[in-house]
């Protein structure tokens, strides 16, 4: 029997496997081609701000506000001698109002470094609790924890203004690092509880057979075997601490005045120095981007860990 | 070959004004002189031991204010920890969260008459009249005279609302003011064959003539709440007799006079503005006009200090000014607005801070401020005549800056607004009427109402019944 020959102009077609002209390898290699398109021009969509941001902090003031556009320029480091070392211009007006973005990126280390290590001993514990035993209204705890972050901010920030002004924490170091708990905890707690609940229970039936202690337990299963989900977690804690501007704005002042709130104050009614606030951010985010990258493998195996159960 | 010509010039136009400054900063006594000729005439030492917490503003006064804050440590004994200076926005928050809540975190700030309507009101800034009159406390030498009566009384309220300004307490001390006027590029007008315009209609006309290619006739504040329709918009409003409440607070933004001129306005902008001009905010309009995209940039008089900074500007030396525009048969008229220095009434130590205040004001300060900071326009009658502030300013603006911005001085220029404390919420509503209008809307119906909204507003919150 003949195969019927397809009518042109019919609308029907051979099936892809049996188009002329186009081999199976040629057409992966196609759709192969397609796709590092597509990633090559979503990466660069991405990652324009990043090098829009680095570019300007090399520019000089009247390069940056430029029309047209100035993609060629002469670079200065002008911007990063004066945000990193306080050399500012003598003729420039911030010579006379200093940014020390120095001294600010000092606070961001202490106040974010100190509240994740905070967050992480009192979180781990929490979601330990919560992924291993049983007690009443369990979920109403857990999900405590989850409400400090559905409540806006300026739900509780002018109570704890009052009371930090009263208590003696207001524009402390101890203050600022106690309050970013309400950020970094709720995160840690619903992170590291999925860890905690992949982890098989027969492990700890036989920890507590043998004796164990409940902290001994967390100690000495849970946490060697969450390992990846507590460099995870403990990073992006560390990042939603080191991003925070309403804590040290609100309960801050100048002594704790931390890189995130220093990096506007390059606005001025005589020009933003948007050169030296982009060179701000860019060492704002420094740290941010070597942890990440010391831990990278640790946050895609962490962030998929719990995902699945078996 | 002639743009570099043009460019040499303004360079020497500019050097020379800067060497006119530096000569002038040359004859200011040395820091030991100004402190022993003011220990000769007034117990500074009198509160000795005493501290003054200040938030600042991020501005050119600030900046050149902070250098001398160990001057007047020395003179006065009082000690001033390191100050907190943030931008606008987020200035006003701080403050508002300190003042607000009782916490008496600073003794002393800076503020504005609009924005300390509201304060006063509350009792939240200590009154400084009681200081000013009483001669153990405020220097012989303090010459309240030389500042401007008008920027007095722009910061004096009795607390009447609706009225009642230049009257009553002195709640703040201005130490910088500006007026709003047209920014416009003379070499585009002068290509144009256009003269800056009088009537809104002459003003939506040379903006749509200079319009061409990349450079587009007008760019002015779009961003709702960022000052948008209090700078050269009211003022060409009040300029066509428009007033925003009247005598019983009442709104009157959609009479007839606020309707024409919201609409010439916010259709001259659709025209030859800005694509997204919702979004624009004073710096970004400063910057746009001073990078050469736009023809005109109707705001505040002293951004000219950037306009005419060669190293900053692309427009150096091509900027002229001109008064907001108006209606044919009225004067100019120009809102305005100063900062002031004030109390707050939880003051750790008011004495201490009185004296920060009164010293912070005084005229040899306020010349080093505008001289060595840039701190235009100054308050002092002193210091505006002093030769080399007038010797930078006589420059400015191919020499229409000190002209039109006197004018506004002599008495073009007056608050905008009615004192009452919901102004933020009256000034708000308005921009977003002119947004609408910007956007399609009708003007009239969008102008009813905010009118609506604003009315409803003032009644809600008690400021008339």
């Amino acid at each position: 029997m003949q195969a019927p020959v397809p009518i042109a102009g019919s609308g029907s077609r051979p099936p892809p496997s049996t188009r002329p002209g186009m081999s199976r390898k040629a057409r992966e290699r196609r759709n192969h081609a397609l796709l590092h398109i597509g990633l090559i021009i979503y990466f660069t969509v991405s990652l324009m701000p990043f090098v829009w941001t680095f570019l300007t902090s090399l520019k000089q003031s009247r390069d940056v506000a430029a029309a047209p556009l100035k993609i060629f320029f002469q670079p200065t480091l002008d911007n990063y001698r004066a945000v990193l070392f306080n050399q500012y211009s003598d003729d420039s007006a911030l010579a006379r109002v200093r940014v020390d973005i120095p001294g600010s990126f000092m606070n961001s280390l202490i106040i974010a470094g100190g509240a994740t290590l905070l967050a992480m001993l009192l979180g781990n514990i929490a979601a330990f609790a919560l992924a291993r035993y049983k007690m009443p209204e369990r979920e109403v705890y857990a999900f405590f924890f989850l409400a400090f972050r559905f409540a806006p901010v300026f739900v509780f920030i002018i109570p704890m203004f009052l009371i930090y002004q009263e208590i003696g924490l207001y524009n402390t170091h101890l203050g600022m690092i106690l309050i970013s708990q309400v950020i970094a905890i709720p995160l840690i707690v619903w992170v590291m509880r999925s860890f905690y609940e992949s982890i098989p229970p027969e492990l700890f039936d036989s920890a507590a057979l043998d004796g164990a202690t409940r902290m001994q337990m967390l100690r000495q299963i849970a946490l060697p075997l969450a390992a990846p989900g507590l460099a995870a977690t403990a990073v992006l804690a560390f990042i939603a601490c080191w991003n925070n501007f309403v804590f040290p704005f609100l309960l801050g002042a100048k002594q704790t005045q931390t890189i995130t709130l220093a990096t506007i104050t390059f606005i001025g009614y005589e020009e933003v120095a948007w050169g030296m606030m982009t060179a701000a951010a860019i060492v704002t985010i420094v740290p941010e981007l070597i942890l990440a990258m010391l831990v990278q493998k640790h946050i895609v195996r962490g962030l998929t860990y719990g995902a699945v159960k078996e | 070959m002639k743009l570099q010509n043009r460019t040499n010039r303004r360079r020497f136009v500019q050097g020379a004004a800067v060497g006119a400054a530096a000569v002038g900063a040359s004859w200011l006594p040395t820091r030991t002189d100004r402190i022993r000729a003011m220990q000769d005439s007034f117990d500074w030492k009198q509160f000795d031991g005493g501290q003054v917490r200040l938030i600042l503003n991020k501005h050119p006064y600030t900046e050149s204010l902070l250098p001398l804050v160990p001057e007047f440590e020395e003179l006065t004994g009082i000690s001033v920890p390191e100050p907190l200076i943030l931008p606008e926005a987020e200035y006003f928050q701080k403050l508002l969260l300190d003042l607000s809540t009782g916490a008496g975190e600073f003794d002393a700030f800076m503020t504005g008459p609009y924005v300390h309507w509201s304060y006063d009101s509350a009792g939240w800034t200590e009154p400084l009249e009681p200081f000013l009159a009483d001669p153990n406390m405020t220097s012989p030498e303090y010459d309240e005279a030389d500042i401007f009566k008008s920027l007095m009384d722009a910061n004096r309220w009795d607390l009447t609302l609706g009225g009642g300004t230049g009257q009553g307490s002195q709640w703040a001390i201005p130490v910088m003011v500006e007026t709003y006027v047209q920014s416009f590029r003379k070499d585009l007008y002068d290509e144009a064959g256009i003269e800056p315009a009088v009537t809104i209609e002459q003003w939506r006309e040379n903006n749509a003539a200079v319009t061409s290619g990349d450079i587009k006739g007008i760019i002015v504040r779009g961003e709702r709440g960022g000052g948008m329709t209090g700078t050269g918009f009211i003022s060409s409003f009040r300029g066509y007799g428009g007033v925003v409440l009247d005598e019983e607070l009442v709104c009157q933004i959609n009479s007839a006079e606020g309707v024409h001129v919201a609409e010439q306005y916010c259709a001259s902008v659709r025209e030859s503005g800005p694509e997204g001009w919702a979004n624009v905010t004073w710096y970004e309009g400063q910057e746009s006009f001073a990078n050469g995209s736009y023809g005109q940039y109707m705001d505040c008089d002293f951004f000219n200090a950037l306009y005419d900074d060669p190293d900053k500007s692309a427009v150096a030396g091509q900027v002229g000014f001109a008064h907001c525009p108006h209606a044919e048969d009225r004067d100019p008229f120009s809102s305005l607005w100063t900062w002031a220095l004030a109390m707050s009434s939880k003051a750790q130590d008011k004495n201490a801070a009185w004296y920060f205040l009164q010293w912070a004001t005084m005229k040899e300060q306020m010349l080093v401020a505008t001289v060595e900071g840039r701190n235009y326009n100054p308050t002092r009658a002193s210091v505006f005549d002093a030769p080399e502030v007038q010797a930078t300013m006589a420059e400015w603006a191919n020499g229409t800056y000190l002209p039109v911005v006197l004018a506004n001085l002599g008495g073009f220029a007056t608050l905008g607004w009615s004192p009452q404390p919901e102004q933020t919420f009256v000034s708000t509503r308005w921009d977003q009427a002119l947004q609408e209008i910007w956007a399609g809307d009708g003007a009239q119906t969008a102008l009813d109402s905010a009118k609506e909204d604003i009315d409803a507003h003032l009644v809600d919150t008690g400021v008339r019944s």
